[in-house]
């Protein structure tokens, strides 16, 4: 390499550098901006419907309009959307989506749209629906920036417990022009979940140990952070896992038998509930060596659960803990169904 | 028998020129074609008007009335720069890839040797467990890339300066140093990825390579890494050529081979970990791209190297459209693609020519 090349080479690096800083600078300041224009659906007078709303991770983004083009990135946000009466306004909603309505068969029929899975939502197709409100969740995360870059309008939920899930109803009632609604909806809820606890309270009895499997290979369950946690506590259960901090502990067969739950919760398929649990039938967990030493097995409390339903942290969460309670209170529970 | 040798060496310096020439032509083609496709159904015609906007002095007899902006966004702001990087970014690990397997001597090297994606995923996992929701926003460059480029770099560095003896850098153990760290950083990637409860499907969507969220802040920031390495290295082809003879053979010849060492590794790795940061670990192209220009066009890699990032880009570029389309609304990860359409395409080349020119 003689001094000829050296310069050549130095010379072609130092332009490309300039050339690219100067793109990024000046591309990062107007992009946002143009595309906002672009995006800009409604023409009502701006200052009277100005919302703002921070979502779960303390993005704070400003509707100037009631929003009339919903996408919602997940389930979870698509049932809120729907509980709070703003069902008709939603244009988008993934492959996921079951509930309330049969969503799958609507996207074939060709009156909704799917804008793909949880990890990967098509960013042409929800441009093309041109949205001018997208609900996602932390799941979305490298998704909503290039959203938000690209100028529209992303509320991110993301609850772990009762309380966040209420929250984010009022939050999406705000968004939605439907705070009226929302509000209803988190009394109705707030008051189904004071009638459970409180009767479980007078009941005075010792709180039943409870083992939630959310997996079975390798064995898994729900821990301190986790949304079915919060569920379990609710109900007036005790978590056999709920001293640990990771969201889904990986566990193992021998603690699960010395902790000895009374009640085990096992989930359905998402696909196919009321039926067996996913991986197997009840008679093979219970089955598992060493674990007819359990008291959930001895007394034949081994619960099968829905399994959507728990996993969602979504306007049905009342109906989450009346199962629970349940399953956990059998005697307290029975005339009231 | 000078001119004989000049007019065989001017031919055969045309001949060049002629294939690099017809290969950017084709280039060009196919992003045209890979605009075409996707999800929203566009006219041909309405993206010429929306590429024609673009140009300063076209635009003036181009009537564009009839495109809407929902389309000339989808096109400009998604399409485009998405198309733009799966050039890029094949064109990055085709060049990496030739020069990692100039500087080892192995067919089967690729770029991902030293640890480069191994670092990337760790650093982008990492940064999905616990930075996910800092809307941070460096010019436009999201966390996770930073986080993913540093790891893959990082990794890199950890891995030459490792099997450093002295001032030598012995082939074997790089090749052990490389294997032995990427084990150990997958294994602490399983840790972090099963502590990662709702991020985990992110992180192996991520990872299994895709460009679902390219913006032009993404081609902005890797165009240079690729464009300069690239340069960079042609500028040691001979090099390169002299080093396939063996190093004793190369040092008669006067090649530092320890320096060109050196620098080959550290801009296939800087490469490597630029594109990787923003489309995650695409197999297949760093590996087989190379030997599938080397089947065709020969071992020299004056010019294996520009063909072969050419030809790279194309190919990732064809696989991501193929990506994009293949299952309706949802996509399949690039990865997959890559593999699956170029192993028989390679197997064919193979049977062809019956030889894997031996570096």
């Amino acid at each position: 390499m003689n001094n000829k090349s050296i310069i050549y080479i130095a010379t072609i690096i130092i332009i490309v550098l300039i050339a690219s800083a100067a793109f990024i600078y000046t591309n990062y300041n107007t992009t946002s901006n143009q595309t906002a224009a672009q995006n800009n659906i409604t023409n009502q007078t701006a200052a009277q419907n100005n919302i703002t709303l921070v979502d779960d991770e303390g993005y704070v983004t400003n509707l100037t309009a009631v929003p009339q083009r919903i996408i919602s990135l997940a389930p979870s946000n698509t049932q809120i959307v729907f509980a709070i009466g703003a069902g008709n306004k939603v244009v988008g909603v993934t492959d996921y989506d079951h509930y309330p309505y049969n969503f799958t068969a609507w996207i074939a029929a060709g009156n909704m749209t799917s804008v793909g899975g949880f990890s990967t939502p098509n960013k042409e197709t929800i441009a093309s629906l041109h949205p001018d409100l997208i609900l996602a969740t932390s799941i979305n995360d490298p998704d909503v920036v290039t959203l938000r870059n690209l100028g529209y309008k992303v509320l991110v939920l993301n609850p772990n417990n009762v309380t966040g899930v209420l929250q984010d109803i009022s939050l999406v009632g705000r968004a939605t022009g439907a705070d009226q609604n929302a509000t209803a909806l988190v009394d109705t809820i707030n008051n189904q979940i004071s009638a459970i606890t409180a009767k479980i309270a007078a009941a005075n009895e010792t709180k039943p140990l409870v083992y939630y499997e959310v997996w079975n290979d390798p064995l898994m369950s729900a821990g301190s952070t986790s949304f079915i946690n919060d569920v379990i506590v609710k109900a007036g259960g005790q978590n056999i896992f709920g001293n640990e901090t990771q969201q889904y502990p990986t566990v193992s067969s021998e603690t699960i038998v010395q902790k000895n739950p009374d009640v085990i919760l096992l989930p359905t398929d998402m696909a196919n509930p009321g039926e067996a649990p996913f991986y197997g039938s009840v008679n093979q967990v219970k089955a598992r060596p060493g674990w007819n030493a359990i008291n959930a097995v001895k007394n034949n409390r081994v619960v099968v659960v829905d399994g959507d339903l728990f996993a969602e942290a979504g306007p049905r969460i009342g109906d989450q803990i009346d199962a629970a309670a349940k399953a956990f209170y059998p005697d307290l529970f029975n005339s009231t169904t | 028998m000078t001119d004989k040798v000049e007019s065989k060496y001017s031919k055969r310096s045309s001949r060049w020129k002629l294939i690099l020439l017809l290969l950017i032509v084709a280039l060009v083609v196919a992003i045209i074609f890979c605009l075409n496709i996707g999800f929203a159904p566009i006219s041909f015609s309405d993206i010429l008007t929306i590429l024609g906007k673009q140009i300063p002095i076209l635009n003036r007899s181009i009537n564009s009335s009839a495109v809407s902006t929902v389309n000339e966004t989808i096109i400009l702001q998604i399409r485009l720069p998405r198309v733009l990087a799966g050039a890029l970014v094949g064109a990055g690990l085709a060049a990496a890839g030739v020069m990692y397997q100039g500087v080892f001597r192995n067919p089967m090297a690729d770029s991902y040797l030293l640890g480069a994606s191994a670092g990337a995923s760790f650093g982008y996992t990492l940064a999905a467990i616990y930075a996910g929701s800092l809307a941070l926003n460096f010019f436009g460059f999201g966390i996770f890339q930073i986080v993913a480029f540093v790891g893959a770099v990082l990794t890199v560095f950890l891995v030459y300066f490792m099997s450093r003896v002295g001032n030598k850098v012995p082939i074997a153990t790089l090749l052990l140093s490389g294997i032995v760290v990427n084990i150990f950083i997958l294994a602490l990637q399983t840790v972090f990825e099963l502590r990662s409860g709702k991020a985990l499907i992110g992180i192996v969507a991520w990872i299994a390579g895709g460009f679902t969220n390219i913006t032009w802040t993404n081609i902005y920031a890797v165009f240079p890494f690729v464009l300069i390495g690239t340069v960079l290295a042609y500028f040691f082809t001979k090099d390169l050529n002299m080093l396939a003879m063996g190093d004793d053979t190369a040092q008669h010849l006067g090649v530092n081979t320890e320096r060109v060492r050196q620098i080959m590794l550290l801009t296939g790795s800087l490469i490597t970990g630029a594109v990787v940061s923003i489309s995650g670990v695409i197999g297949f192209v760093g590996l087989i791209i190379p030997h599938m220009t080397r089947l065709v066009i020969g071992p020299d890699h004056r010019i294996l190297l520009p063909t072969s990032a050419i030809v790279g880009g194309i190919f990732l570029m064809l696989c991501d459209s193929l990506a994009r389309i293949a299952t309706g609304a949802s996509e399949l990860p690039v990865g997959v693609i890559t593999a699956l359409a170029g192993t028989p395409f390679f197997i064919y080349l193979l049977r062809k020519r019956k030889t894997i020119y031996s570096l």
